[in-house]
C-alpha cells in the first residue's frame, strides 16, 4: 500500500518546479525567444524577455546593447542575432504573479504584429506547459 | 469543410458589425492584397491564423481547425479615442456573434471564438492612427 501522507507536500513541490521551469523556458529560444514567436528583424527585441514578479519595465535602448546596435544600422537584409539577454527569476514560488514582457524600449511596438499574441494564445505555449507541468516533466 | 470556410465565417461576422456600427471603415484581410489605406482613413486589420487542422481521434481523423484571430484597428488621432473604442466594441460584438445561440451558420464550419483579449490601446508618437489590438482564439468543425 503507497503511504499518501506527502501527497500534497509532493504535489506542491512538482507545480513550483513546473512553474520554474516553464518560466525559465518561457523566455528562452524554446518558447519567445525565435523567430516566428516573436518578430524578428535585428533579434533584440527577442532577446530581451524577462520572466520576474514584478512588472517589467520597457526601456532598454537599442543603441546600448551591442551587437544589435551594430545590426540596427545595416542596411538591406539584417542577418538577426537572437541570444537570450536574463535568465527567469529563480526561486519562484507558486502564490507568485510571474510577470512575462520584453525590455526593449519599442516593445509596445511589437504587439502590432501578431506573432507574440498567436504564441500566447496557441499550440505552442500549451505544449511549453504540457512539458513543464506533466508528471515527467519539471525539475524535482 | 474548408479552411476557407472557417476563415469566411470570421471575417462575415466581423465585417457585419463593423459595417453596422459605422460603414466609413474599410476593412483589411490579411489574405488579400492591399494598400496601407492613408493617414484620414479608419480602417480595421484583420488577421486569421490556423494553429491547428485536425484532432486524431479513434480512427479516421477529424478536421477541426484553431488558431488565432487578431484585429488591429486603425483611427486618425484626429478622430479621437472615443472612435477607437466604439470601433473595438464593434469588432468585439462581431466576434462573439458566432457563439450566439441563434448565429446562422451560413458557411457550415461551427465557428467558435473563446476569451477575447484587448483591446490594447497603443498610441505611437510617430504614427498617424491610434491602434486598438483586439485578440483571440478560435476554434471550427467540419
Amino acid at each position: 500500500m503507497k503511504d499518501l501522507s506527502h501527497a500534497a507536500k509532493d504535489l506542491k513541490s512538482k507545480l513550483t518546479a513546473g512553474l520554474n521551469q516553464f518560466s525559465a523556458d518561457v523566455i528562452s529560444k524554446e518558447g519567445l525567444a525565435q523567430t516566428g514567436n516573436s518578430p524578428v528583424r535585428t533579434g533584440f527585441f527577442a532577446s530581451s524577455w524577462k520572466a520576474q514578479t514584478e512588472r517589467v519595465q520597457a526601456k532598454d535602448k537599442i543603441e546600448n546593447f551591442k551587437p544589435w546596435s551594430e545590426k540596427a544600422k545595416e542596411q538591406g537584409k539584417i542577418q538577426p542575432v537572437i541570444r537570450p539577454r536574463f535568465k527567469a527569476q529563480s526561486g519562484l514560488k507558486l502564490q507568485n504573479t510571474v510577470y512575462v514582457g520584453s525590455s526593449v524600449d519599442y516593445a509596445e511596438r511589437a504587439i502590432e504584429f501578431g506573432q507574440v499574441q498567436n504564441y500566447v494564445q496557441g499550440q505552442g505555449i500549451k505544449a511549453l506547459l504540457k512539458k513543464s507541468f506533466s508528471e515527467k516533466g519539471g525539475r524535482s | 469543410m474548408t479552411l476557407v470556410n472557417a476563415r469566411a465565417a470570421f471575417e462575415k461576422a466581423v465585417t457585419d458589425a463593423v459595417v453596422a456600427a459605422d460603414s466609413d471603415v474599410l476593412m483589411v484581410y490579411d489574405n488579400v492584397a492591399f494598400t496601407t489605406p492613408g493617414k484620414t482613413k479608419k480602417y480595421i486589420l484583420m488577421s486569421v491564423n490556423f494553429g491547428q487542422s485536425t484532432l486524431q481521434n479513434q480512427g479516421a481523423s477529424q478536421d477541426y481547425y484553431s488558431g488565432t484571430i487578431q484585429c488591429n484597428v486603425y483611427v486618425p488621432k484626429s478622430a479621437g479615442t472615443a472612435v477607437l473604442s466604439a470601433l473595438s466594441e464593434a469588432v468585439i460584438d462581431g466576434l462573439t456573434s458566432v457563439n450566439a445561440p441563434g448565429y446562422t451558420d451560413t458557411f457550415s464550419s461551427v465557428p467558435r471564438v473563446l476569451d477575447i483579449n484587448g483591446p490594447t490601446p497603443l498610441d505611437l508618437e510617430d504614427r498617424s492612427h491610434f491602434v486598438g489590438v483586439i485578440s483571440c482564439q478560435f476554434t471550427a468543425i467540419a
